[in-house]
């Protein structure tokens, strides 16, 4: 029976369909299954078989958010058994990411959204064109780790910075992981700018995010 | 029906009052499906062994296909939230408006483009980079004025600024406003520099409308014989911004040059609904922008160039879809892995200019490091990308589509660790405008093995 649900949790994240993860959420709620099994054994298990199959461009962006999409819901209801002890431990982290103001291009963001759904993070998607307070007024309201900032265009990449200047000003730099990326973006620019990483592609951001959140849990 | 601002401020009523949707459910639901129903019904099918396909019952599948995409789906407009619907007098009406040619440039630079058909024998006209690649302030003026030198290049596009003297460019401020009238000064410094002030010039790189507007000057900018730059943004919607900047281009009478970005494995799925996709947006930027030339730019998702196999049947196919249905004028842009000063980045330009035989013009390109590094760019690969499109002409599609299997294996193994090469004032000696001998010398190289191969350059 185990194996059942655990194999509908999978497939049901590899076809996106969300009523079926969540029916197999709750199945496995019903049958007493550990949640947090559940997850890494069925839901992350799904969710790893489309990112390779999206690397191979077997399958594509529209199915790795539906995937995404279906796993976050039904982690939704499987965290409802979790202790908190147990939350915490599962929790990849919080992240509030955003296309700066002036500049309306959020595809390298939804990528990087679908890809942050994917690896277990809980994502607050501020859209585009968004004005600075806001990415540092959403952070202190769900109490994010991480900031990612997009800019797609020469001219709206100067407003990382002031999302910086911003979290400086109010002595919350440190309290948050920075990540910046898009088109003119390079690791340079990062650095001038006081980010805490580059993400040059998607998945290179996701990876440096998870690095960046296991070494700041570590001090 | 009518065009001209007509046209424009109907759209803008459709734009107010059509169908309410997220842009989410749009971009990453109801288009996907409908491009996966109507590649199926068309029965599109991509053979991983053509790149270039001599297929026309495909091109016109794909020419179908792309008709009813646009009908079927509309324009999302950013600012309204709601879908602009397309009908089908509005495409024919477009169609039907199209002229056999355009004329852009003046005085000894203007440049008569006129539809190209499949294998044709005429020459494609070339745009030279930049394509948005990002450049210094130091280096603009240089890089522009090596391309423009080039005497096969025939249009001048914009890179894009990253800084001026140093100090960062503030998106709808004072300084986005002077760094686009910066922009289009260097733009023409170059080409009258290079001899030929009345060179066409695509422009401005900066999106916002004052910007753009402020740009237009006939003494010191940009000129009513310059194109001005439009785009159905991907995948398939539009701003108010955007439409801004058409009515001004209809009132100066520039040409207008549109392009859409298309992503190969992303909300356009596989290369099949890519192409259909590819297609659609022409459509949609002739009815929605009143383009005059147009683009192919077909993405990869994960290489982030246009030289991959995939991308290359792309714009092949949608170009033929194209040719053979149409009389919108395209051409095929060029973004490399490589940068300059290495055989790849020429190599790729290669693969990419065979598309003239599916009845494209070429450019922008060739633009090295996928327009991402700052100053990777050279006059060089500009000429080389003009070289071989004019020597490819009048090939048949099959021998072209083995010509650019020979060269797609040469290169495509680096995708993910490719030759970064040199930047433009470490690859030419800035007093003469030429290149230094190491990167004049793979140049020959490569022509060189390109004509073992059997390409005529002469």
């Amino acid at each position: 029976m185990k194996e059942k649900v655990l194999e509908k949790l999978r497939v049901s994240v590899i076809n996106g369909d969300i009523e079926a993860a969540e029916a197999a959420a709750r199945e496995a709620i019903s049958i007493g299954l550990d949640p947090l099994e559940a997850i890494e054994e069925g839901l992350s298990k799904g969710i790893r078989e489309v990112g390779d199959k999206f690397e191979k461009l077997e399958l594509f962006l529209p199915d790795m958010i539906q995937a995404a999409e279906a796993m976050s819901r039904a982690i939704a209801i499987l965290e409802e058994k979790l202790s908190f002890k147990e939350y915490s431990e599962k929790d990849k982290g919080v992240v509030v990411i955003g296309t700066v103001e002036g500049d309306i291009h959020d595809i390298g963001k939804n990528i990087v959204i679908a890809l942050l759904k994917a690896n277990g993070f809980k994502v607050y998607d501020l859209g585009k064109d968004v004005p600075s307070i806001k990415f540092i007024e959403k952070a202190e309201e769900v109490n994010a780790d991480v900031i990612a900032i997009s800019a797609l265009l020469s001219s709206t990449m100067i407003k990382q910075e002031e999302i910086i200047k911003i979290l400086k000003d109010m002595n919350l730099r440190d309290k948050y992981i920075v990540i910046v990326g898009g088109a003119p973006v390079t690791e340079e620019w990062a650095k001038k700018i006081g980010a805490d990483a580059y993400g040059k592609t998607a998945n290179d951001g996701v990876l440096k995010i998870k690095e960046l959140l296991k070494n700041k849990r570590l001090k | 029906m009518a065009l001209g601002n007509y046209k424009l401020f109907e759209i803008i009523e459709r734009a107010r009052n059509g169908p309410f949707v997220k842009e989410s459910e749009f971009e990453a639901k109801i288009l996907p499906t409908k491009l996966k129903e109507l590649v199926k019904e068309y029965d599109i099918k991509r053979d991983p062994e053509i790149l270039i396909p001599s297929d026309n019952d495909l091109a016109d599948s794909i020419f179908k296909a792309a008709y009813n995409l646009i009908i079927d789906l509309g324009v999302y407009c950013n600012d309204t939230g709601r879908i602009i619907k397309i009908y089908e007098e509005d495409i024919k009406e477009a169609l039907k408006s199209l002229p056999e040619k355009i004329i852009v440039g003046s005085g000894r630079e203007v440049r008569e483009i006129s539809i190209r058909s499949i294998e044709d024998k005429k020459p494609p006209i070339t745009i030279g980079a930049l394509a948005g690649g990002v450049c210094s302030s130091k280096n603009y003026l240089n890089i522009l004025t090596s391309i423009a030198i080039e005497p096969e290049i025939d249009i001048l596009c914009a890179g894009s600024l990253t800084e001026i003297d140093g100090k960062p460019i503030i998106s709808h401020s004072p300084i986005e406003i002077h760094a686009a009238q910066l922009e289009a000064r260097w733009m023409r410094e170059a080409a009258s520099r290079a001899g030929r002030p009345g060179l066409c010039l695509i422009g401005s790189s900066f999106e916002w409308v004052a910007a753009d507007i402020a740009s237009f000057n006939p003494n010191y900018g940009f000129r009513s014989t310059d194109a001005g730059l439009a785009c159905i943004i991907y995948p398939m919607k539009i701003s108010f911004n955007i439409l801004s900047k058409v009515k001004f281009y209809l009132e100066s009478g520039r040409p207008i040059f549109a392009y859409s970005d298309q992503l190969i494995g992303g909300f356009t799925r596989g290369a099949e609904e890519t192409a259909v996709s590819a297609v659609a947006h022409h459509l949609a930027n002739l009815i929605i922008n009143q383009a005059s030339f147009q683009e192919l730019n077909c993405q990869h998702i994960h290489y982030n160039n246009k030289s991959n196999r995939l991308s290359i049947w792309c714009h092949n196919v949608a170009g033929q879809a194209i040719a053979r249905n149409t009389k919108i004028i395209t051409h095929s842009e060029c973004y490399a892995s490589a940068g300059p000063c290495t055989e790849m980045i020429l190599y790729e330009g290669a693969a990419v200019a065979l598309s003239v035989v599916s009845g494209v013009h070429l450019g922008p390109g060739i633009v090295g490091r996928s327009a991402k590094e700052v100053d990777k760019y050279t006059g060089l690969e500009s000429k080389f990308y003009a070289e071989a499109g004019r020597a490819f002409t009048g090939m048949k599609r099959g021998d072209a589509n083995e010509l650019a299997k020979e060269l797609v294996k040469k290169y495509e193994d680096k995708f993910k660790d490719p030759p970064l090469g040199k930047t433009f004032d470490e690859c030419y000696d800035i007093k003469t405008m030429r290149p230094i001998k190491e990167w004049f010398e793979i140049y020959e190289k490569v022509k060189k093995e390109l004509e073992n191969l059997g390409v005529n350059f002469s």
